[in-house]
């Protein structure tokens, strides 16, 4: 150590006071330490949860900037359907929010919706650059496995057709899930702008019937995305009457526009999405919607939200029954119910729905309506292709037994929602791609730190509650086919959105600067950089950071 | 001065203090506020190495080390100095140790505070009279003892310094703490926006007296707040009382207490003893307050006292 280093004077001119005046850089403190602090993003719940894998706390953080534009293409790198899903999605990623510990989950959907919607509003959605020598890729079905994927090899230059059997697109999206959840003019748009993106539809195509699955050889690959739309089979006494309907079928009677008055009351068969759905609309048309399930009132398969609202609109779920008989008297229908009682657990560790002897109802009914659940429809598909009673098994890689031919959604899967219906079109993509490039298709997830509730330090959190969205009028709600959930207007949508605490990513608040004693570290490039010459390994940084995104690293010793 | 000309910092890197350590925190948070325009005077304590030994020095403002007691009083003596000079724009700062402060320099600083000397006196405090063999400061008892004067003082209550210094109807006084940096930099700006003799109380956590982990100093010191053992209040003129955090919740005192390996033998009933204390002056501080807005003793109203359940 020189006197350069010091910036001390020399000898003979130090002041005749005990003043301090050279500096201490020459004290690499860096030396004490024995562990590195390092900034690094873990991955939010959200995210994490998140089947269609949207990055949520990104999109939250740039609405907060009022970005819009930079929100609607985040969430577009995933999923395609913002505005659907802002309203059909069950929302894991809510379930998940870290914040629900602090006081309400971040209503997530909301940010969706209006993001989606403001996308709709004010972005045209450009054709893609297609590259020819790619080649073209068939889709058979239009629904939200089959879009996310169109969507996807289109961005990865692929020619894209997709095969529709009905006159429209959108699969389970327009057939199944009513009005008054998915305005028509909403999904319309966001298929039209797929359309816009370059995929080609072609509808009232029906493979297997109009054309022969072999007749679409020509493309270099061909994903399935069929969706499941046949019901299970129902067969008791009397199940073949008149009035009698499967489910699915009356909700696409319902969502073409058909819709007769109904009289009295109606019993709806099963506690599937499908089932609360058909109620709603049953309710919405003039009757007196009850549904019956055989299974305890805790094990209704549908999701809450959905569960939630049918009882809002005074929909009544009787659990643990069982029909058996269904006569015919007059014009109206006599539907015998068996009482059940839940008795021991079985292998999977659900309790057997027992009869009770003797335990019989009966109630008068205009029609029955029976969703007792679908499976896909694969008649169609060549023998050479494996299946299990369920669907097609691709063991995770969405590709089957034939090399080219790939499998993706409902048909595919046994989780049955739109969100994971658009994360497997997105795998299946990526999977095609991976296939055509000759790679192999399995690609192991990235086993990437998810960041809980008890790694955030709260302290520098506030409580704030949640901003909802709103219901319109019951009169409107139960008499007519329109939406029943209210957007949230942008103010509140925004203040929504800062309601994220960014769990695991760093936002910029400054902490690990402010609290650091040795001032080793500074701002640059828009993050931070720690001088390891002198920071000494406190660790106030990490455990100051509120949202988990500085880590500790054993120190590397350099050789 | 040969101070690195590059640097725009207040404070460098490359001092002495321990890891995670508050006072070179502290230090650097007030020096950000106060800027280059300035001369620091320092007793013996901590700062008086941990900010570089003599003659080097982490601050980038001139710091004169004085003998212990005499801080207050060589820093009225620089302000005159500055006054004859015509610098009336540079700001001087006592920087003292809770011994240096609370201790032998009381008399400087009761004088300074009586003639209300042009400076601000910053009584860092770590609660631990390092110099002398950590033994002096606790809220209420020490483990390791030691030292002279330990035995006597174990069981006893810190004194009151903010107290002692509104007797003495200084324009303001307040604490702070280094885990409210913004409460800290307003108080700070206050202090140099009025002129005569201001004096702030900062607690800064010292992890190798309070036998805690590095990384908990803030965190202890933030609960130090939040249990009231250590309010966040200003006091103008002596007679208006302001609290200026008050703590989403109140916690209970083992909160801080719990984790430092200085208070690991403190009984139940001793950490009883220390929330019915740490009760009754909030009681006081609120009683205060309520004065100064206005209610005259023995008038005031008995309103239910604020308070959020933790």
């Amino acid at each position: 150590m020189s006197d350069k280093d010091t910036h001390l004077p020399p000898v003979n001119a130090m002041p005749p006071l005990p003043i301090s005046q050279g500096w201490m850089g020459w004290n690499r403190t860096g030396e004490w330490r024995y562990f590195d602090p390092v900034h690094e993003n873990h991955l939010p719940p959200c995210n994490h949860a998140c089947p269609a894998g949207e990055d949520i706390q990104s999109f939250a953080s740039l609405l907060v900037q009022r970005k819009f534009r930079e929100a609607y293409d985040v969430i577009r790198e995933s999923n395609p359907l913002p505005s659907v899903c802002g309203r059909v999605c069950n929302h894991p990623c809510a379930a998940n929010c870290n914040r629900s510990e602090l006081d309400d989950a971040v209503s997530i959907r909301c940010l969706e919706r209006l993001i989606g919607d403001w996308g709709l509003k004010n972005v045209k959605t450009q054709a893609a650059v297609i590259d020819p020598d790619k080649g073209e890729i068939a889709i058979i079905g239009s629904g939200p496995a089959g879009l996310s994927a169109a969507w996807h090899l289109t961005n990865l230059q692929y020619k894209v057709t997709v095969f529709e059997a009905s006159p429209k697109a959108g699969g389970m999206l327009r057939g199944g899930i009513p009005e008054f959840r998915l305005p028509r003019k909403t999904l319309d748009a966001e298929i039209h702008s797929l359309v816009d993106r370059g995929i080609e539809f072609r509808h009232n195509v029906r493979i297997g019937q109009d054309i022969p699955i072999d007749d679409l050889q020509r493309f270099r690959a061909i994903l399935i995305a069929i969706g499941a739309h046949k019901p299970r089979v129902f067969d008791i006494p009397g199940s073949d009457l008149p009035g009698v309907q499967q489910g699915l079928d009356f909700l696409a009677e319902v969502n073409c526009g058909k819709r007769d008055f109904i009289e009295g009351n109606v019993a709806i068969l099963g506690g599937n999405n499908t089932a609360i759905q058909c109620a709603r609309a049953a309710l919405r048309l003039g009757g007196k919607p009850t549904i019956y399930f055989r299974r305890s009132a805790n094990e209704v398969p549908a999701f809450a939200d959905q569960i939630e609202e049918a009882r809002q609109e005074g929909i009544e779920i009787t659990s643990l029954t069982a029909p058996t008989t269904i006569r015919k008297t007059g014009n109206e229908l006599k539907l015998t119910l068996q009482r059940l009682t839940l008795g021991k657990r079985d292998s999977s560790g659900k309790r057997i729905a027992l009869s009770i002897r003797g335990a019989h109802t009966e109630v008068t009914v205009s029609r029955v309506i029976v969703a007792l659940g679908e499976d896909p429809d694969l008649t169609f598909l060549p023998r050479r292709i494996d299946r299990e009673s369920w669907g097609i098994n691709t063991g995770g890689t969405h590709q089957t037994n034939v090399g080219n031919i790939f499998a993706a959604g409902d048909c595919a899967d046994n989780r049955r929602s739109v969100g994971s219906a658009i994360g497997a079109g997105k795998a299946a993509a990526q999977s095609i791609d991976r296939y055509l490039h000759g790679k192999t298709v399995f690609v192991e997830s990235a086993n990437r730190i998810v960041t809980r509730f008890a790694d955030l330090n709260v302290a520098y959190f506030q409580r704030s509650q949640v901003v909802e969205r709103k219901k319109i009028p019951d009169d409107r709600r139960l008499t007519s086919f329109a939406e029943v959930n209210i957007g949230l207007a942008e103010a509140d949508a925004l203040r929504e959105a800062a309601r994220c605490l960014s769990c695991g990513v760093c936002n910029s608040c400054d902490n690990c600067l402010t609290f650091c004693p040795d001032h080793a570290v500074t701002k640059q490039n828009g993050g931070y950089k720690i001088n390891y010459d002198y920071c000494k390994g406190c660790g106030i940084c990490i455990h100051e950071c509120p949202r988990d995104a500085i880590h500790l690293r054993i120190k590397q010793v350099p050789r | 001065m040969m101070l690195p000309q590059n640097s725009d910092r207040a404070q460098e890197s490359g001092h002495l203090g321990c890891p995670g350590c508050g006072e070179a925190l502290g230090l650097r948070l007030v020096l950000e506020i106060i800027g280059s325009n300035a001369i620091m005077v320092v007793p013996a304590c901590c700062a008086s190495y941990v900010d570089g030994i003599w003659p080097s020095s982490a601050a980038r403002i001139p710091i004169l080390h004085v003998a212990m007691g005499t801080t207050a009083a060589v820093a009225a003596g620089i302000r005159a100095a500055l006054e004859v000079k015509g610098l009336n724009d540079t700001h001087v700062l006592a920087w003292a140790g809770g011994s240096g402060a609370f201790d032998s320099g009381l008399q400087a600083i009761s004088s300074a505070a009586e003639r209300n000397e042009d400076i601000l006196y910053i009584c860092y405090n770590n609660e631990s009279y390092i110099d002398m063999d950590i033994h002096y400061f606790t809220s209420g008892s020490n483990r390791r003892g030691g030292g002279a004067h330990a035995d006597h003082r174990r069981q006893r209550t810190q004194k009151n310094i903010i107290e002692i210094m509104a007797a003495h109807h200084i324009p303001y006084c307040a604490t702070a703490c280094v885990a409210y940096p913004d409460d800290l930099a307003d108080k700070v700006k206050k202090a140099l926006s009025i002129p005569g003799f201001k004096f702030m109380h900062l607690l800064s956590p010292c992890p190798t007296h309070w036998e805690i982990p590095s990384e908990l100093s803030i965190e202890l010191t933030r609960a130090a707040v939040e249990t009231r053992i250590f309010p966040l209040y200003e006091v103008e003129d002596g007679t208006k009382y302001a609290i200026s955090v008050l703590p989403g919740t109140f916690v209970p005192v083992s909160r801080f207490l719990s984790r430092q390996g200085r208070f690991a033998n403190l009984s139940a009933e001793a950490i009883r003893q220390i929330q019915n204390r740490v009760e009754s002056q909030w009681r006081q501080l609120q009683r205060r307050i309520e004065l100064s807005r206005g209610g005259v003793s023995g008038q005031v109203k008995a309103k239910p006292e604020k308070q959020t359940a933790p």
